[in-house]
């Protein structure tokens, strides 16, 4: 899969697809709301911390062009501009 | 701490960026409480300051729409501090987010003028 060729709405439907089918039941904890978690969705890999810069670094350093996408474990979005992060329960 | 002024209604405060072999920058920001985010720049501004892209993520906006934002990575001062923050390319206004507030105490004198100050606590 030449990942660099996908669009941006394909990486994030990508990294949503394995957060759902696999990552989300292995971050999903209490210690871990709120905190991002970075999708190498090429790889299927992924890190966790506070602000995703980390993350992004160490899988960066193991792809050099993976195509990196965000997720705000326990959120809808990773980010809201509208004065709400809305919780997504399961 | 860190200090700003109420102008044209809008409560802001600059902050420093330091580049890589560059003189550091200041750039003016408004406090937005609304934006659960640390710091956001026009896209051009970013490339203009080189700020390294980091990964994509989706982003909620005022209308209730969802949409794909660029995170990249920029160095700035916070309260006297070199600090390393998310950047996201987005907008034609800087803003400063409640991620960069968590753990200050923000006070504004809402007039024109007025005083702004972020303190820690």
């Amino acid at each position: 899969m030449q990942s660099i060729l996908l669009s941006s709405e394909e990486v994030g439907r990508r990294a949503k697809e394995l957060y759902e089918n696999s990552i989300r039941q292995q971050v999903e904890r209490e210690e871990n709301i709120g905190k991002m978690v970075i999708i190498d969705i090429e790889t299927g890999e992924y890190a966790i911390d506070k602000t995703g810069l980390e993350s992004a670094r160490y899988l960066r350093n193991k792809h050099p062009f993976a195509r990196l996408f965000g997720i705000r474990i326990g959120y809808k979005v990773a980010v809201s501009f509208s004065g709400d992060m809305e919780r997504d329960y399961r | 701490m860190i200090s700003g002024i109420v102008k044209n209604g809008r409560a802001t405060v600059n902050i420093i960026f330091r580049l890589t072999n560059k003189p550091d920058f200041t750039i003016e920001f408004v406090i937005d409480t609304g934006f659960a985010e640390f710091l956001s720049l026009p896209p051009a501004a970013v490339t203009l300051l080189g700020f390294p892209f980091v990964y994509e993520m989706y982003a909620n906006l005022a209308d209730n729409s969802n949409v794909i934002l660029a995170v990249h990575q920029g160095n700035i001062i916070w309260n006297g501090e070199e600090r390393e923050v998310n950047v996201l390319a987005t907008g034609k206004r800087p803003l400063l987010g409640t991620a960069l507030l968590d753990g200050y105490e923000l006070v504004i004198q809402f007039i024109e003028g007025g005083l702004v100050t972020i303190d820690e606590l």
